[in-house]
Protein backbone atom coordinates (compact mmCIF):
# COMPACT_ATOMS: atom_id res chain seq x y z
CA UNK A 1 0.00 0.00 0.00
CA UNK A 2 2.96 2.17 0.70
CA UNK A 3 4.91 1.46 -2.12
CA UNK A 4 2.28 2.02 -4.90
CA UNK A 5 1.49 5.26 -3.58
CA UNK A 6 5.27 6.73 -3.59
CA UNK A 7 5.66 6.09 -7.42
CA UNK A 8 2.22 6.97 -9.05
CA UNK A 9 2.26 10.99 -8.27
CA UNK A 10 5.98 11.45 -9.59
CA UNK A 11 4.15 10.40 -12.95
CA UNK A 12 0.95 12.76 -12.60
CA UNK A 13 1.70 15.55 -10.83
CA UNK A 14 3.24 17.18 -13.65
CA UNK A 15 0.72 16.04 -15.61
CA UNK A 16 -1.18 18.43 -12.76
CA UNK A 17 1.01 21.23 -13.02
CA UNK A 18 0.54 21.12 -16.93
CA UNK A 19 -2.98 21.44 -16.72
CA UNK A 20 -2.70 24.24 -14.02
CA UNK A 21 -0.07 26.24 -16.16
CA UNK A 22 -2.99 26.18 -18.57
CA UNK A 23 -5.27 28.50 -16.22
CA UNK A 24 -9.15 28.06 -16.24
CA UNK A 25 -10.09 27.30 -19.84
CA UNK A 26 -13.43 29.42 -20.87
CA UNK A 27 -14.28 29.20 -24.26
CA UNK A 28 -16.94 31.39 -26.27
CA UNK A 29 -19.01 27.84 -26.72
CA UNK A 30 -19.97 27.83 -22.86
CA UNK A 31 -17.40 24.49 -21.97
CA UNK A 32 -15.57 25.44 -18.79
CA UNK A 33 -12.90 23.34 -17.27
CA UNK A 34 -11.98 23.62 -13.60
CA UNK A 35 -9.61 21.33 -11.75
CA UNK A 36 -8.04 20.65 -7.66
CA UNK A 37 -4.96 19.12 -6.67
CA UNK A 38 -4.25 18.14 -3.35
CA UNK A 39 -0.61 16.94 -2.70
CA UNK A 40 -0.27 15.86 0.98
CA UNK A 41 2.76 14.18 3.15
CA UNK A 42 2.03 13.36 7.03
CA UNK A 43 3.79 11.58 10.16
CA UNK A 44 1.53 10.19 12.62
CA UNK A 45 3.65 9.71 15.94
CA UNK A 46 1.62 7.22 18.13
CA UNK A 47 1.17 2.99 17.44
CA UNK A 48 -1.87 2.52 19.73
CA UNK A 49 -4.50 5.24 17.93
CA UNK A 50 -6.32 5.61 14.62
CA UNK A 51 -6.98 8.43 12.77
CA UNK A 52 -9.10 7.61 10.08
CA UNK A 53 -6.76 5.79 7.20
CA UNK A 54 -3.65 7.81 8.94
CA UNK A 55 -0.56 5.06 9.50
CA UNK A 56 1.81 5.17 12.37
CA UNK A 57 5.34 5.05 11.73
CA UNK A 58 7.43 6.48 8.54
CA UNK A 59 6.59 9.74 7.34
CA UNK A 60 3.95 9.36 4.22
CA UNK A 61 4.18 10.93 0.91
CA UNK A 62 1.40 11.47 -1.70
CA UNK A 63 -1.08 8.62 -0.30
CA UNK A 64 -3.24 10.64 2.24
CA UNK A 65 -4.69 13.91 1.28
CA UNK A 66 -3.43 13.51 -1.89
CA UNK A 67 -5.60 13.43 -5.08
CA UNK A 68 -6.61 15.35 -8.19
CA UNK A 69 -10.22 16.30 -9.43
CA UNK A 70 -10.92 17.54 -13.30
CA UNK A 71 -14.19 19.25 -14.08
CA UNK A 72 -15.65 19.79 -17.21
CA UNK A 73 -18.76 21.88 -18.17
CA UNK A 74 -20.82 22.73 -21.16
CA UNK A 75 -23.85 25.10 -21.74
CA UNK A 76 -26.25 23.01 -23.87
CA UNK A 77 -28.39 25.50 -24.11
CA UNK A 78 -29.13 28.81 -22.48
CA UNK A 79 -30.79 27.08 -19.19
CA UNK A 80 -29.17 23.56 -19.14
CA UNK A 81 -25.81 22.40 -19.09
CA UNK A 82 -23.83 19.02 -18.63
CA UNK A 83 -21.30 18.40 -16.06
CA UNK A 84 -18.62 16.02 -15.15
CA UNK A 85 -16.28 15.50 -12.17
CA UNK A 86 -13.44 13.11 -12.63
CA UNK A 87 -11.31 12.21 -9.21
CA UNK A 88 -8.46 10.26 -8.27
CA UNK A 89 -7.13 9.35 -4.80
CA UNK A 90 -3.80 8.32 -3.71
CA UNK A 91 -5.16 6.21 -1.23
CA UNK A 92 -7.24 4.32 -4.04
CA UNK A 93 -4.17 4.46 -6.64
CA UNK A 94 -5.62 7.21 -8.20
CA UNK A 95 -8.11 4.79 -10.18
CA UNK A 96 -10.22 7.33 -11.66
CA UNK A 97 -13.66 8.08 -10.21
CA UNK A 98 -16.85 9.76 -11.37
CA UNK A 99 -17.67 12.20 -8.58
CA UNK A 100 -20.43 13.85 -10.16
CA UNK A 101 -22.20 13.85 -13.55
CA UNK A 102 -25.16 15.71 -13.76
CA UNK A 103 -27.78 18.03 -16.22
CA UNK A 104 -28.48 21.04 -14.57
CA UNK A 105 -31.37 22.62 -15.53
CA UNK A 106 -32.57 26.46 -14.88
CA UNK A 107 -36.33 26.38 -14.25
CA UNK A 108 -35.68 30.27 -13.50
CA UNK A 109 -33.13 32.65 -12.59
CA UNK A 110 -33.55 31.02 -8.66
CA UNK A 111 -34.42 27.71 -9.14
CA UNK A 112 -31.98 25.17 -10.66
CA UNK A 113 -33.10 21.53 -11.47
CA UNK A 114 -30.11 18.58 -11.46
CA UNK A 115 -30.58 15.09 -12.17
CA UNK A 116 -27.42 12.52 -12.37
CA UNK A 117 -24.66 11.70 -9.94
CA UNK A 118 -24.44 14.47 -7.06
CA UNK A 119 -22.76 14.64 -3.58
CA UNK A 120 -24.52 13.91 -0.66
CA UNK A 121 -24.91 17.17 1.15
CA UNK A 122 -24.47 15.82 4.52
CA UNK A 123 -22.90 18.79 6.15
CA UNK A 124 -21.46 22.37 5.55
CA UNK A 125 -18.25 20.71 3.67
CA UNK A 126 -19.67 17.93 2.33
CA UNK A 127 -20.65 18.84 -1.64
CA UNK A 128 -16.62 20.50 -2.09
CA UNK A 129 -15.00 18.02 0.57
CA UNK A 130 -12.39 17.21 -1.96
CA UNK A 131 -11.26 20.46 -2.99
CA UNK A 132 -8.82 21.55 0.24
CA UNK A 133 -8.34 24.88 -1.44
CA UNK A 134 -11.91 26.00 -0.60
CA UNK A 135 -10.96 25.88 3.03
CA UNK A 136 -8.43 26.30 5.61
CA UNK A 137 -7.41 23.05 6.68
CA UNK A 138 -6.18 19.97 5.12
CA UNK A 139 -8.91 18.12 5.43
CA UNK A 140 -11.86 19.10 7.27
CA UNK A 141 -12.19 16.83 10.53
CA UNK A 142 -12.45 13.02 10.63
CA UNK A 143 -15.05 13.51 13.69
CA UNK A 144 -17.83 14.65 11.62
CA UNK A 145 -16.58 14.22 7.93
CA UNK A 146 -15.52 10.28 8.18
CA UNK A 147 -18.41 9.12 6.21
CA UNK A 148 -17.58 6.48 3.91
CA UNK A 149 -19.16 7.50 1.29
CA UNK A 150 -20.11 10.89 -0.03
CA UNK A 151 -22.48 10.34 -4.23
CA UNK A 152 -25.69 9.19 -4.87
CA UNK A 153 -27.60 8.98 -8.44
CA UNK A 154 -30.18 10.74 -8.14
CA UNK A 155 -31.72 14.77 -8.55
CA UNK A 156 -32.08 17.50 -6.44
CA UNK A 157 -33.78 21.13 -6.63
CA UNK A 158 -32.27 24.10 -5.41
CA UNK A 159 -34.33 27.13 -4.44
CA UNK A 160 -32.71 30.35 -3.78
CA UNK A 161 -34.81 33.28 -2.50
CA UNK A 162 -34.04 36.92 -1.13
CA UNK A 163 -35.84 38.76 1.63
CA UNK A 164 -34.83 42.11 2.81
CA UNK A 165 -31.15 41.89 3.82
CA UNK A 166 -31.90 37.91 3.90
CA UNK A 167 -30.48 35.36 1.16
CA UNK A 168 -31.30 31.79 1.46
CA UNK A 169 -31.31 28.48 -0.63
CA UNK A 170 -33.22 25.64 -0.12
CA UNK A 171 -32.13 22.13 -1.36
CA UNK A 172 -34.32 19.23 -1.56
CA UNK A 173 -32.67 15.69 -2.72
CA UNK A 174 -33.62 12.38 -3.69
CA UNK A 175 -32.14 9.36 -5.47
CA UNK A 176 -30.03 6.04 -4.02
CA UNK A 177 -26.66 4.64 -4.08
CA UNK A 178 -26.04 1.06 -5.25
CA UNK A 179 -22.40 0.45 -4.89
CA UNK A 180 -19.53 -1.10 -2.30
CA UNK A 181 -18.61 1.02 0.79
CA UNK A 182 -15.59 0.68 2.14
CA UNK A 183 -16.13 0.24 6.35
CA UNK A 184 -12.33 -0.31 8.26
CA UNK A 185 -10.88 -0.97 4.87
CA UNK A 186 -13.15 -3.87 3.65
CA UNK A 187 -15.39 -3.64 1.12
CA UNK A 188 -19.10 -4.32 1.26
CA UNK A 189 -21.93 -4.31 -1.30
CA UNK A 190 -24.26 -1.69 -0.25
CA UNK A 191 -27.80 -0.58 -1.50
CA UNK A 192 -28.89 2.92 0.23
CA UNK A 193 -32.62 3.42 -1.03
CA UNK A 194 -34.85 6.51 -0.78
CA UNK A 195 -31.69 8.57 0.16
CA UNK A 196 -33.94 11.67 0.83
CA UNK A 197 -32.90 14.92 2.42
CA UNK A 198 -33.37 19.17 2.85
CA UNK A 199 -30.82 21.60 3.68
CA UNK A 200 -31.68 25.06 4.15
CA UNK A 201 -28.92 27.94 3.96
CA UNK A 202 -29.35 31.31 5.48
CA UNK A 203 -26.49 34.51 4.75
CA UNK A 204 -27.01 38.20 6.20
CA UNK A 205 -23.85 40.15 5.91
CA UNK A 206 -20.76 38.00 7.64
CA UNK A 207 -23.27 35.72 9.41
CA UNK A 208 -24.29 32.26 7.53
CA UNK A 209 -26.21 29.35 9.13
CA UNK A 210 -27.29 25.72 7.54
CA UNK A 211 -29.46 23.24 8.89
CA UNK A 212 -29.91 20.04 6.93
CA UNK A 213 -31.25 16.48 7.01
CA UNK A 214 -30.43 13.21 5.28
CA UNK A 215 -31.85 9.92 5.80
CA UNK A 216 -31.56 6.47 3.64
CA UNK A 217 -32.54 2.98 4.32
CA UNK A 218 -29.26 1.15 4.13
CA UNK A 219 -28.64 -2.78 2.78
CA UNK A 220 -25.17 -3.92 3.55
CA UNK A 221 -24.14 -7.75 2.34
CA UNK A 222 -22.90 -8.36 5.81
CA UNK A 223 -24.00 -11.44 7.72
CA UNK A 224 -23.24 -14.01 10.61
CA UNK A 225 -20.91 -16.55 10.04
CA UNK A 226 -22.75 -19.72 9.80
CA UNK A 227 -19.66 -22.16 10.70
CA UNK A 228 -18.84 -19.40 13.87
CA UNK A 229 -22.74 -20.24 15.26
CA UNK A 230 -22.57 -23.87 14.46
CA UNK A 231 -19.09 -24.51 16.23
CA UNK A 232 -20.76 -22.68 19.34
CA UNK A 233 -24.01 -23.99 19.33
CA UNK A 234 -22.30 -27.87 19.14
CA UNK A 235 -20.42 -26.75 21.94
CA UNK A 236 -17.18 -27.33 19.93
CA UNK A 237 -15.92 -23.68 20.68
CA UNK A 238 -16.37 -20.98 23.45
CA UNK A 239 -18.16 -18.04 22.22
CA UNK A 240 -14.89 -16.25 22.73
CA UNK A 241 -12.72 -18.45 20.84
CA UNK A 242 -14.58 -19.15 17.71
CA UNK A 243 -14.95 -14.91 17.42
CA UNK A 244 -11.36 -15.22 17.79
CA UNK A 245 -10.93 -18.00 15.15
CA UNK A 246 -13.49 -15.64 12.68
CA UNK A 247 -11.52 -13.00 12.74
CA UNK A 248 -8.36 -14.89 12.91
CA UNK A 249 -9.52 -15.89 9.30
CA UNK A 250 -9.67 -12.54 7.79
CA UNK A 251 -13.28 -11.90 7.90
CA UNK A 252 -14.90 -8.24 7.62
CA UNK A 253 -15.03 -6.31 10.96
CA UNK A 254 -18.73 -6.12 10.27
CA UNK A 255 -19.47 -10.06 9.90
CA UNK A 256 -17.66 -10.83 12.61
CA UNK A 257 -19.78 -8.12 14.62
CA UNK A 258 -22.73 -9.65 13.30
CA UNK A 259 -22.17 -13.28 14.40
CA UNK A 260 -21.07 -12.04 17.83
CA UNK A 261 -24.23 -9.85 17.83
CA UNK A 262 -26.12 -12.80 17.18
CA UNK A 263 -24.42 -15.02 19.56
CA UNK A 264 -25.19 -12.51 22.21
CA UNK A 265 -28.95 -11.81 21.41
CA UNK A 266 -29.76 -15.27 21.37
CA UNK A 267 -32.77 -15.54 23.71
CA UNK A 268 -33.52 -12.14 23.86
CA UNK A 269 -36.47 -10.50 22.25
CA UNK A 270 -36.75 -10.95 17.93
CA UNK A 271 -37.02 -6.96 17.79
CA UNK A 272 -33.31 -6.92 19.68
CA UNK A 273 -32.45 -9.57 17.48
CA UNK A 274 -32.85 -8.10 14.21
CA UNK A 275 -31.76 -4.96 14.93
CA UNK A 276 -28.25 -6.44 14.48
CA UNK A 277 -28.06 -6.39 10.98
CA UNK A 278 -28.04 -4.32 7.90
CA UNK A 279 -30.94 -5.39 5.93
CA UNK A 280 -32.91 -2.38 5.05
CA UNK A 281 -31.79 -0.37 8.26
CA UNK A 282 -32.91 3.39 8.23
CA UNK A 283 -29.92 5.90 9.02
CA UNK A 284 -30.57 9.49 9.63
CA UNK A 285 -27.69 12.44 9.49
CA UNK A 286 -28.72 15.90 10.80
CA UNK A 287 -26.45 18.94 10.73
CA UNK A 288 -26.52 22.75 12.30
CA UNK A 289 -24.08 25.06 11.21
CA UNK A 290 -23.07 28.48 11.94
CA UNK A 291 -20.57 30.55 10.01
CA UNK A 292 -19.15 34.05 10.63
CA UNK A 293 -16.34 35.63 8.04
CA UNK A 294 -15.60 39.22 8.28
CA UNK A 295 -12.55 38.82 5.57
CA UNK A 296 -9.93 38.84 8.55
CA UNK A 297 -11.54 36.64 11.25
CA UNK A 298 -13.68 33.79 10.18
CA UNK A 299 -15.80 30.98 12.33
CA UNK A 300 -17.77 27.82 12.00
CA UNK A 301 -19.40 25.77 14.96
CA UNK A 302 -20.72 22.75 13.31
CA UNK A 303 -22.46 19.75 14.59
CA UNK A 304 -23.48 16.43 12.68
CA UNK A 305 -25.76 13.92 14.25
CA UNK A 306 -25.71 10.57 12.85
CA UNK A 307 -28.53 7.88 13.70
CA UNK A 308 -28.74 4.25 12.72
CA UNK A 309 -31.13 1.64 13.03
CA UNK A 310 -29.28 -0.94 12.82
CA UNK A 311 -27.56 -1.83 16.14
CA UNK A 312 -24.36 -2.80 14.49
CA UNK A 313 -23.67 0.67 13.85
CA UNK A 314 -23.46 2.92 16.87
CA UNK A 315 -25.19 6.84 16.83
CA UNK A 316 -22.98 9.30 16.91
CA UNK A 317 -22.72 13.28 17.87
CA UNK A 318 -19.43 15.19 16.48
CA UNK A 319 -19.33 18.66 16.66
CA UNK A 320 -16.10 21.13 15.70
CA UNK A 321 -15.61 24.94 16.36
CA UNK A 322 -12.56 26.48 14.01
CA UNK A 323 -11.30 30.06 14.37
CA UNK A 324 -9.40 31.65 11.94
CA UNK A 325 -7.22 34.47 12.14
CA UNK A 326 -5.93 36.03 8.19
CA UNK A 327 -2.97 38.14 7.96
CA UNK A 328 -2.71 38.90 4.14
CA UNK A 329 -1.31 35.66 2.66
CA UNK A 330 -1.12 33.89 5.77
CA UNK A 331 -4.29 32.93 7.56
CA UNK A 332 -3.41 30.82 11.05
CA UNK A 333 -6.58 28.62 12.30
CA UNK A 334 -7.37 26.21 15.58
CA UNK A 335 -10.14 23.83 15.94
CA UNK A 336 -11.35 21.86 18.44
CA UNK A 337 -13.44 18.88 17.66
CA UNK A 338 -14.74 15.52 19.00
CA UNK A 339 -16.85 12.28 18.44
CA UNK A 340 -19.07 10.56 20.75
CA UNK A 341 -20.34 7.58 20.28
CA UNK A 342 -23.75 7.01 21.87
CA UNK A 343 -25.00 3.35 22.59
CA UNK A 344 -29.09 2.94 22.59
CA UNK A 345 -30.74 2.34 25.29
CA UNK A 346 -31.91 -1.10 26.32
CA UNK A 347 -31.57 -4.52 25.41
CA UNK A 348 -29.88 -2.98 21.91
CA UNK A 349 -27.84 -0.62 24.27
CA UNK A 350 -26.81 -3.41 26.36
CA UNK A 351 -25.22 -5.94 23.63
CA UNK A 352 -23.72 -2.98 21.86
CA UNK A 353 -21.89 -2.57 25.46
CA UNK A 354 -21.04 -6.29 24.96
CA UNK A 355 -19.96 -5.96 21.99
CA UNK A 356 -17.34 -2.90 22.78
CA UNK A 357 -18.89 -0.74 19.94
CA UNK A 358 -18.13 2.64 21.69
CA UNK A 359 -15.52 5.30 20.64
CA UNK A 360 -15.04 8.84 22.13
CA UNK A 361 -12.51 11.00 21.17
CA UNK A 362 -11.37 14.64 20.66
CA UNK A 363 -9.12 16.77 18.90
CA UNK A 364 -7.12 20.10 19.08
CA UNK A 365 -5.99 21.14 15.76
CA UNK A 366 -3.44 24.40 14.87
CA UNK A 367 -2.80 24.91 11.16
CA UNK A 368 -1.67 27.43 9.17
CA UNK A 369 -2.11 28.38 5.31
CA UNK A 370 -0.63 30.54 3.14
CA UNK A 371 -1.59 31.57 0.14
CA UNK A 372 1.02 31.42 -2.92
CA UNK A 373 -0.99 33.11 -5.52
CA UNK A 374 -4.22 33.34 -6.58
CA UNK A 375 -4.83 29.61 -6.73
CA UNK A 376 -2.14 27.84 -5.04
CA UNK A 377 -2.08 26.74 -1.15
CA UNK A 378 0.89 25.69 1.14
CA UNK A 379 -0.65 24.49 4.74
CA UNK A 380 1.12 23.33 7.25
CA UNK A 381 -1.26 21.54 10.64
CA UNK A 382 -0.90 19.22 13.73
CA UNK A 383 -3.93 17.89 15.27
CA UNK A 384 -3.51 16.30 18.63
CA UNK A 385 -6.23 13.29 18.75
CA UNK A 386 -6.80 12.03 22.04
CA UNK A 387 -8.88 8.56 22.39
CA UNK A 388 -10.94 8.49 25.25
CA UNK A 389 -12.83 5.70 24.85
CA UNK A 390 -11.57 2.95 21.56
CA UNK A 391 -13.62 -0.18 20.59
CA UNK A 392 -15.28 0.11 24.65
CA UNK A 393 -11.61 0.55 26.47
CA UNK A 394 -9.47 3.74 27.42
CA UNK A 395 -7.50 4.59 24.34
CA UNK A 396 -4.59 6.50 24.16
CA UNK A 397 -3.63 9.68 22.36
CA UNK A 398 -1.15 10.92 19.47
CA UNK A 399 -0.60 13.90 17.44
CA UNK A 400 -0.74 14.03 13.44
CA UNK A 401 1.22 16.37 11.86
CA UNK A 402 0.35 17.11 7.90
CA UNK A 403 1.90 19.04 4.86
CA UNK A 404 0.13 19.61 1.57
CA UNK A 405 -0.01 22.27 -1.44
CA UNK A 406 -3.21 22.69 -2.67
CA UNK A 407 -4.62 24.33 -5.96
CA UNK A 408 -7.28 24.58 -7.72
CA UNK A 409 -7.40 25.25 -11.80
CA UNK B 1 -7.81 62.87 -33.55
CA UNK B 2 -11.29 61.55 -33.04
CA UNK B 3 -10.25 58.95 -30.55
CA UNK B 4 -8.29 62.06 -28.71
CA UNK B 5 -11.23 64.35 -28.94
CA UNK B 6 -13.09 61.29 -27.39
CA UNK B 7 -10.71 61.08 -24.49
CA UNK B 8 -10.52 64.50 -23.74
CA UNK B 9 -14.22 64.62 -23.17
CA UNK B 10 -14.66 61.50 -20.90
CA UNK B 11 -11.39 62.91 -19.09
CA UNK B 12 -12.98 65.81 -18.65
CA UNK B 13 -16.63 64.57 -17.62
CA UNK B 14 -14.78 62.02 -14.97
CA UNK B 15 -12.90 64.36 -13.33
CA UNK B 16 -16.16 66.44 -12.47
CA UNK B 17 -17.13 63.36 -10.89
CA UNK B 18 -14.84 61.44 -9.62
CA UNK B 19 -11.38 60.42 -8.90
CA UNK B 20 -9.17 58.34 -10.61
CA UNK B 21 -9.07 55.82 -8.40
CA UNK B 22 -13.17 55.26 -7.88
CA UNK B 23 -14.42 51.97 -9.35
CA UNK B 24 -18.35 52.77 -11.07
CA UNK B 25 -20.77 49.85 -10.47
CA UNK B 26 -23.00 50.48 -14.38
CA UNK B 27 -26.00 48.67 -15.31
CA UNK B 28 -27.31 48.92 -19.03
CA UNK B 29 -28.97 52.55 -19.74
CA UNK B 30 -32.57 50.90 -19.74
CA UNK B 31 -31.95 49.65 -15.79
CA UNK B 32 -34.43 51.48 -14.08
CA UNK B 33 -32.79 50.83 -10.84
CA UNK B 34 -30.65 53.98 -11.73
CA UNK B 35 -33.83 56.00 -10.28
CA UNK B 36 -33.66 54.16 -6.75
CA UNK B 37 -30.10 53.48 -6.77
CA UNK B 38 -28.55 50.31 -4.83
CA UNK B 39 -26.39 49.50 -1.84
CA UNK B 40 -22.82 48.56 -1.55
CA UNK B 41 -24.76 45.11 0.25
CA UNK B 42 -26.58 44.11 -2.45
CA UNK B 43 -23.74 44.63 -4.90
CA UNK B 44 -21.83 42.50 -3.03
CA UNK B 45 -24.54 40.11 -2.67
CA UNK B 46 -24.95 40.02 -6.22
CA UNK B 47 -21.24 39.23 -6.88
CA UNK B 48 -21.26 36.50 -4.52
CA UNK B 49 -24.29 34.82 -5.75
CA UNK B 50 -26.33 35.49 -3.23
CA UNK B 51 -29.09 37.67 -4.25
CA UNK B 52 -30.07 37.68 -8.24
CA UNK B 53 -32.25 40.69 -8.29
CA UNK B 54 -31.87 44.32 -8.25
CA UNK B 55 -34.06 45.91 -5.95
CA UNK B 56 -37.05 46.49 -8.72
CA UNK B 57 -36.79 42.96 -8.69
CA UNK B 58 -35.90 42.40 -12.03
CA UNK B 59 -32.88 39.89 -12.47
CA UNK B 60 -29.44 41.07 -12.17
CA UNK B 61 -26.34 39.51 -14.01
CA UNK B 62 -22.87 40.48 -12.42
CA UNK B 63 -19.42 40.42 -14.49
CA UNK B 64 -16.30 40.65 -13.44
CA UNK B 65 -13.21 42.27 -14.87
CA UNK B 66 -10.31 39.53 -15.32
CA UNK B 67 -7.88 38.18 -12.78
CA UNK B 68 -5.16 39.98 -11.96
CA UNK B 69 -6.90 43.54 -13.13
CA UNK B 70 -6.21 46.06 -10.18
CA UNK B 71 -9.84 47.62 -10.58
CA UNK B 72 -11.20 43.86 -10.20
CA UNK B 73 -8.91 43.61 -6.76
CA UNK B 74 -10.15 46.81 -5.64
CA UNK B 75 -13.64 45.96 -6.16
CA UNK B 76 -12.89 42.21 -4.01
CA UNK B 77 -11.46 44.62 -1.15
CA UNK B 78 -13.77 46.97 -1.02
CA UNK B 79 -17.22 45.40 -2.07
CA UNK B 80 -16.73 42.00 -1.39
CA UNK B 81 -14.27 42.13 1.77
CA UNK B 82 -12.29 39.52 0.08
CA UNK B 83 -8.44 39.39 -1.81
CA UNK B 84 -7.92 37.23 -4.49
CA UNK B 85 -7.11 34.10 -3.15
CA UNK B 86 -10.36 34.16 -0.47
CA UNK B 87 -12.82 34.97 -3.62
CA UNK B 88 -10.94 32.10 -5.57
CA UNK B 89 -11.26 30.01 -2.92
CA UNK B 90 -15.20 31.07 -2.39
CA UNK B 91 -16.05 30.49 -5.26
CA UNK B 92 -14.50 26.79 -5.45
CA UNK B 93 -17.23 25.80 -3.49
CA UNK B 94 -19.75 26.53 -5.45
CA UNK B 95 -17.69 25.55 -8.60
CA UNK B 96 -17.29 22.43 -7.60
CA UNK B 97 -20.48 21.50 -5.80
CA UNK B 98 -21.74 21.48 -9.04
CA UNK B 99 -24.16 24.71 -8.16
CA UNK B 100 -23.78 28.53 -9.21
CA UNK B 101 -20.55 29.79 -11.67
CA UNK B 102 -18.51 32.56 -10.82
CA UNK B 103 -19.75 35.80 -12.82
CA UNK B 104 -18.77 35.79 -16.40
CA UNK B 105 -15.57 37.58 -17.37
CA UNK B 106 -14.77 40.16 -19.68
CA UNK B 107 -11.24 41.28 -20.57
CA UNK B 108 -11.41 44.72 -19.99
CA UNK B 109 -12.96 48.30 -19.22
CA UNK B 110 -13.94 48.32 -22.76
CA UNK B 111 -15.07 45.12 -23.10
CA UNK B 112 -17.14 45.52 -19.50
CA UNK B 113 -19.03 48.59 -21.03
CA UNK B 114 -19.86 46.27 -24.52
CA UNK B 115 -21.28 43.57 -22.35
CA UNK B 116 -22.98 45.94 -20.22
CA UNK B 117 -24.10 47.94 -22.95
CA UNK B 118 -26.04 44.63 -24.65
CA UNK B 119 -27.52 42.99 -21.57
CA UNK B 120 -30.22 44.80 -20.07
CA UNK B 121 -29.65 42.70 -17.01
CA UNK B 122 -26.11 43.32 -16.47
CA UNK B 123 -24.59 44.95 -13.74
CA UNK B 124 -20.63 45.58 -13.95
CA UNK B 125 -17.95 47.73 -12.83
CA UNK B 126 -14.74 50.10 -14.24
CA UNK B 127 -12.40 52.58 -12.82
CA UNK B 128 -14.55 55.40 -12.92
CA UNK B 129 -12.87 57.51 -15.66
CA UNK B 130 -13.40 54.99 -18.50
CA UNK B 131 -17.29 55.73 -17.66
CA UNK B 132 -19.16 56.88 -20.95
CA UNK B 133 -22.18 57.47 -22.59
CA UNK B 134 -23.46 54.10 -23.54
CA UNK B 135 -23.81 52.67 -19.67
CA UNK B 136 -25.34 54.19 -16.16
CA UNK B 137 -23.35 54.42 -13.14
CA UNK B 138 -25.23 53.28 -10.36
CA UNK B 139 -23.19 53.33 -7.32
CA UNK B 140 -19.35 55.04 -6.71
CA UNK B 141 -17.10 53.38 -5.22
CA UNK B 142 -15.04 56.06 -3.04
CA UNK B 143 -11.43 55.97 -3.38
Amino acid sequence: MRTRTLSTPKSLLPCALLLCGTGQVMADNGLNVYGFLNAGAYYLDENDITIESYESGEPQFFNRDTMMGLQISKEISERTSATVQLTAKGEEDFAVRTSLAFISHALNDSTDLRFGRLRIPFFYYSEFLDVGYAYNWIRPTGDAYGIPFSDYNGADIIKRFSFDSFDGQIQLNYGRRDKEIVLFNEAYESELNNFAGATLNLFMGDFGLRAGMQQTQMTLDSAADAQTLNDVLTGAKTPDAALYDLAASGARRIDVAQTAATLLTAGKKKETQEAFNFDDKKARYYNLATTWDNGDWSFIAETAIIRFDSGLYVDNVAWLASLAKRFDALTIHTTYSTSRDRLDSGEIGQVQSAMKLRGEDESITLGMRYDLDEATAFKLEASHHIEETNQGLPGASGTLYRAALQLVF
Amino acid sequence: MKFIKALGMTTLLSLSTASWADIAVIVNLKNNNTYTGIDADLIERIYLGKASQFPDGTPAVPYDLAKGDSVREQFGHKILNKNPSQLHAYWSRSIFSGKKQPPREVSSAEAMKAAVAADLNAIGYINAYAVDATVAVLYTIKD
